[in-house]
């Protein structure tokens, strides 16, 4: 089997990222830049700092792994039906499943800053499924919190003038019922 | 990457990404993070993300007007409907109830026409068919409710409920998937007797049919203090007791029923014959009626009605005959607010949640959503267009 076409990606700071081509076009900015044939002497990422890329890379290589995973699995099962394997690769497709799910957990497990820095890589790259986990990690991190406690978590300067401030908690009295 | 210094964080996020996360954050939660700062305040209530931000109450059409809440944003819809009066064929329109951003409107001449639905934020509408059934001319009491639920499908339903002789009712149920009306009629005495709910009463609707629309189902009040659950085929699928008759010493009518946060509420008033009428007080009951909690102590006569709880909140809106006033009550700060005086009685006082999504015509919107919803509503559905072939 011929070794996986490999691209390189070059961050802000001028850092060399070897990748599979498999994991890079998770991302659909990449996607369309090699579509278009920009990938001679590495595709650069001026908005993606190297500490940021390497984190987005670490996931796109476990989720672009996890998906050949599946579809060799899945192709195995169809092969092997009749053999009575099936069960054992279905299995296994369920496994990664899980582990995936535990995966993408712990990546967001990180500092604000750093899950603001991910959030932002993947908006520019596009990078929809870990654009989706760092948008439900901040909302989770939004939800049963006070505004002020909100400001606080997230480093927001409170532009309210106190009347100002009191008004619009007026005309949103119901939600703070 | 270029960002903001710390203090940037979520606050220096572009608008598309903190409108995403914004949107996973409950209606209630999100209202409240207008507070945070100037910039989500104007995010929040930009009319570009309308479609992606969860709605909630903005108030109620009441007599040709708009009743705002609290001094919010301005009505995007002009009360008097215009651009459903000047359509063709249309003579009188009177809305009649409103369910998830659609309003329904009666309409007459009703010989091909009964009913308007519309949305008014999009300006969508559609004409239901005369049913040319007793219930259009049935001049005895009946209501009609509109069933829409955007999560579950973009069709909608009406229902609408005769009261007849003794324990009789009739249904009338229109399904805009169909395009047709069925009818069913219910005994409420048999139904109680069979599902072992016969309290010996002679259970009826109201003259003022009062019931609930909520997770696929109407909650029908009885005069015996039981809740009705109905499917929207006018099937019977259980009863609920209230408990206000239990040991108190007069239980009075229940006065409203209602749906909010995913929970049934429903408001009893409670009389004591000794003092009467110098104290009332009215009781909350969430679903299976399991949280009798005394909430308000009104120093009033009789002369005040039920008219809407809010659908993300605790709080309940409230008519007081005397002043004319429309007050809300909050049921667990307990703070009462007053929202100004309405020139007429609220016989007709329909909330508004608006609803930015395409309704009518979009047949992909729910294949889409199939599989992601409570079987109990899909099966309603799917016996609903079983029984019409």
């Amino acid at each position: 089997m011929a070794s996986p076409a490999m691209v390189t990606l070059i961050s802000s700071d001028d850092a060399r990222f070897e990748v599979t081509e498999a994991a890079a076009t998770m991302s659909q900015t990449i996607r369309h830049m090699i579509e278009d044939g920009c990938t001679d002497g590495g595709i650069p990422l001026p908005n993606v700092p190297a500490r940021t890329l390497a984190k987005v890379l670490e996931y796109c290589n476990k989720h672009a792994a996890a998906t050949a995973a599946e579809s060799s699995a899945a192709g195995g099962a169809a092969a092997g039906s009749d053999s009575g394997s099936s069960s054992s690769a279905d299995s296994a497709g369920k496994d990664d499943g899980v582990d995936l799910a535990s995966f993408d957990k712990a990546f967001v497990e990180v500092d604000t800053d750093t899950l603001y820095d991910l959030l932002l890589a993947a908006n520019y790259l596009d990078v929809k499924t870990l654009l989706d986990l760092c948008c439900q990690k901040v909302a989770d991190m939004i939800r049963g919190k006070t505004p002020e406690q909100i400001r606080q978590t997230f480093g927001i300067k409170n532009d309210f003038s106190p009347e100002e401030e009191e008004k619009i908690r007026k005309e949103n009295q119901w939600a703070f019922e | 990457m270029e960002r903001p210094k710390k203090s940037g964080a979520v606050a220096g996020l572009l608008d598309d990404p903190l409108v995403d996360i914004l949107s996973r954050v409950p209606v209630k939660e999100l209202h409240r993070s207008k507070c945070v700062s100037k910039g989500w305040r104007d995010l929040i209530a930009d009319p570009l993300h309308r479609r992606k931000l969860p709605q909630t109450l903005e108030g109620f059409f009441h007599a040709g007007d708009f009743i705002r809440l609290f001094g919010g944003i301005p009505p995007h819809v002009d009360p008097s409907f215009p651009f459903l009066r000047k359509l063709p064929g249309i003579g009188m329109i009177w809305l009649k109830g409103s369910c998830n951003g659609l309003l329904l409107f009666r309409h007459a001449p009703s010989r091909t026409i009964s009913y308007i639905v519309c949305n008014p934020a999009t300006e969508q509408w559609a004409a239901v068919p005369s049913e040319h059934t007793p219930a259009d001319m049935h001049d005895g009491v009946s209501r009609t409710y509109l069933v829409f639920d955007p999560a579950v499908s973009s069709h909608f339903q009406l229902v609408t409920i005769c009261v007849e002789e003794g324990s009789l009712a009739t249904w009338h149920t229109y399904s805009s998937k169909t395009g047709v009306w069925r009818h069913n009629q219910t005994d409420w005495a048999e139904e109680e007797k069979q599902l072992g709910h016969w309290r010996g009463l002679n259970p009826k609707m109201s003259a003022r049919v009062r019931a609930a629309f909520s997770n696929g189902m109407l909650y029908v009040m009885l005069s015996d203090d039981q809740v009705a659950v109905v499917d929207v085929e006018g099937k019977i699928q259980g009863i609920i007791s209230a408990p206000s008759s239990g040991g108190r010493h007069s239980a009075g009518s229940p006065l409203f029923i209602g749906q909010s946060q995913g929970r049934l509420y429903c408001i009893f008033e409670k009389l004591w014959t000794d003092d009467f009428p110098s104290e009332l007080s009215v009781g909350v009951y969430t679903r299976g009626f399991d949280d009798d909690r005394h909430l308000l102590s009104y120093e009033a006569s009789r002369d005040y009605d039920v008219v809407a709880i809010h659908p993300d909140s605790n709080l309940v809106f409230i008519f007081l005959y005397g002043k004319q006033q429309l007050i809300s009550f909050g049921l667990d700060s307990k703070e009462v607010r007053s929202l100004g005086t309405l020139e007429q009685d609220p016989l007709w006082f329909t909330p508004y949640v608006p609803c930015f999504l395409d309704f009518l015509s979009v047949p992909e919107h729910d294949e889409k959503l199939n599989g992601r919803h409570e079987p109990s509503r899909k099966d309603v559905i799917r016996a609903g267009e079983r029984s019409v072939h």
